[in-house]
């Protein structure tokens, strides 16, 4: 339905101010087809990117090449690529119909294909029945759908979204994310989608780039990147892990902190390396458990459904947080342990 | 509104509603009493003092309409300049940071602090030759009107989401035209319908420019007014001006129904 291109990012950078560069030397390559989600915390250049694939802006350095050819250039208007700004930018005084008919309509498109296109797309994004409707009048999902409906039916070699989810109640933004994920496979386009929510990003995403402050920390599946965080920032923001210095204490074996010892896949003999502790990672212990163990005093209890968020600090480590099946007493200590069989994840460690 | 509130008064309330209902009765007696004496047909001596009669009304549109067919050209003519100036103005004000933007701005709601008297007589003094053909009393209204609709235009055109909205169109495959015309005019439509109307209004009722710069051919309706009061008997000026307001009043009433408070702020 939409010849797919790859996009590729050849030492990007943006500023908007000279001396303020918001995108700094980024390279990325997404294969045509992928749905590749850019994560980071706002402000760290996310749309910046967006608009310079858009041609909205164009880059201070560097090349951007979508198919294979470069973009400098090319105005927006001439590079079939389909953004979808956080706001969704509908057309107000147009109904859902027209707003998906536009792009076409724009492009001097026969009468009989702009009926047949918009139907598909009406179709593809589940709001045929919406058709004759004022965009005023819908829901936010509703509006995400017109957006990406009009974004689709010119064909677009790459959509754009623009943390299409944010404006969504957080109640709904699980299921429409399920569907929107649905909907991007269906039409087979390839995707750039910006967030700044990790879990967000680990749902929709064939691979992640995570950004900090203009730069691409890292790029990966989210499974490398859950897995084999490249730095502190990516275990921390991306993984949502506690990042603790360890000891080496023999192979294949490091200390978090007195008494509490754990497993790790090593590829070089640094004495000490740091490490991400995940909440899942670690178990609070029987008071009068015997055998060797850390010490835990819980300063904080979540209720969380099937378990409670416990933060506290692991004596001579440092504040973290650990899941458990009961309420604690605070202030009281605990002995706790790495989870028998857990294999602790080492930063800017390489797998293959 | 519900009937629990309706007992109990509050006192600041309803002095205010008070003050109100007084302002009211003291802005629109005069209107009915306007309407009154044009009928009459011998007003010194009362209320429809000697019978009803239409004639002063007929014989006010007789003086007047010339200049009221003159004032409608002029209003017409100024309409036309403002926008070819004003709209690409307001644009470039709402859309673009540039040296010397704020200055612009400035330049252009100069008149708005000046009164209507020296600006006449600036451009008489700049200008003299200027002044028989008419093109003085012209470009005076031109430049009294023009802060009312750039203060109109521009922050509609400067709302993010409609700058947004024209991204998405440059995205979709639309020209420079056609989003100007698909997307940017729709956007503001109200807008501008309220600043033409405002301009017209304000031509067809501007009295201070025009009374240093007309010429006795080229003499708006506002003056013409004027010399009734002046010269004429009561009955002809308030019938004049009963003829003036059925020009304005409408034009102002479609600039409220347009969302008149939001226009002419800058």
């Amino acid at each position: 339905m939409t010849t797919a291109a790859s996009v590729v990012f050849e030492n990007i950078s943006y500023a908007y101010a000279p001396g303020h560069p918001v995108v700094k030397d980024v390279c990325l390559a997404v294969q045509p087809g992928e749905i590749v989600v850019l994560v980071g915390p706002s402000g760290c250049g996310k749309s910046t990117l967006l608009r310079l694939v858009a041609g909205l802006l164009f880059p201070t350095a560097g090349r951007l090449l979508i198919d294979g050819c470069d973009m400098s250039g090319f105005a927006p208007e001439r590079r079939l690529v389909g953004w979808v700004p956080q706001s969704y930018a509908l057309f107000e005084h147009l109904n859902v119909r027209d707003n998906v008919a536009f792009g076409l309509r724009m492009r001097r498109a026969t009468k009989e294909t702009i009926r047949q296109r918009v139907h598909e797309m009406l179709e593809l994004c589940r709001i045929s029945e919406l058709a004759d409707r004022p965009v005023m009048q819908l829901s936010g999902g509703q509006r995400q759908r017109v957006a990406i409906a009009r974004a689709l039916a010119v064909s677009p070699r790459v959509l754009l979204l623009d943390e299409p989810l944010a404006a969504l109640d957080p109640q709904l933004r699980a299921a429409i994310r399920a569907d929107l994920q649905a909907l991007l496979r269906a039409s087979g386009v390839t995707t750039l989608f910006v967030t700044h929510d990790q879990e967000e990003a680990m749902a929709v995403a064939d691979r992640v780039a995570v950004l900090r402050a203009g730069r691409v920390e890292q790029f990966g599946t989210p499974q490398a990147l859950w897995q084999s965080p490249a730095n502190a920032f990516v275990a921390q923001f991306f993984g949502g892990a506690t990042v603790l210095t360890a000891q080496r204490i023999g192979p294949g074996c490091v200390r978090l902190a007195p008494g509490v010892e754990a497993p790790v896949t090593l590829d070089d003999d640094a004495h000490t390396l740091q490490i991400a502790v995940r909440s899942q990672d670690l178990e609070i212990l029987p008071e009068a458990a015997p055998g060797q163990a850390g010490q835990f005093i819980p300063t904080a209890i979540e209720f969380a459904g099937d378990v409670f968020k416990i933060t506290g600090e692991l004596i001579g480590a440092g504040t973290l947080t650990v899941l458990h099946d009961r309420p604690v007493t605070v202030g009281r200590r605990y002995p706790i342990r790495v989870k028998p069989g857990r294999a602790i994840c080492v930063i800017g460690q390489h797998y293959n | 509104m519900t009937h629990q509130h309706r007992g109990a008064t509050d006192p600041v309330m309803s002095i205010g509603q008070g003050f109100t209902l007084v302002a009211v009765v003291v802005c629109l007696a005069p209107l009915p009493l306007l309407l009154v004496v044009a009928t009459t047909a011998n007003w010194p001596l009362g209320f429809w003092a000697g019978g009803v009669t239409l004639d002063w009304l007929r014989q006010g549109w007789e003086a007047v309409q010339p200049y009221t067919f003159f004032s409608l050209r002029l209003a017409g003519m100024v309409l036309a300049i403002d926008l070819a100036v004003g709209l690409p103005t307001a644009w470039l004000i709402a859309r673009h940071e540039f040296t010397g933007r704020q200055a612009l701005v400035t330049l252009i709601n100069l008149p708005l602090a000046i009164p209507g008297i020296a600006i006449a007589l600036a451009l008489i003094l700049a200008y003299p030759l200027a002044r028989a053909s008419g093109l003085l009393l012209l470009l005076g209204q031109v430049v009294y009107t023009l802060p009312f609709l750039v203060a109109t235009l521009a922050p509609a055109l400067a709302q993010p989401a409609l700058i947004e909205r024209e991204a998405v169109a440059r995205t979709l495959g639309a020209s420079a035209i056609q989003r100007l015309w698909h997307v940017t005019l729709p956007a503001i439509r109200s807008a501008l319908l309220a600043a033409l109307i405002l301009v017209f209004t304000l031509s067809m009722g501007e009295f201070n420019v025009s009374f240093f710069l007309f010429t006795p051919l080229n003499k708006t309706l506002p003056v013409e007014l004027y010399s009734a009061y002046i010269t004429n008997r009561v009955e002809v000026a308030a019938a004049i001006t009963a003829i003036f307001l059925l020009f304005v009043v409408p034009a102002a009433i479609a600039i409220e129904r347009l969302g008149g408070s939001k226009i002419g702020q800058a």
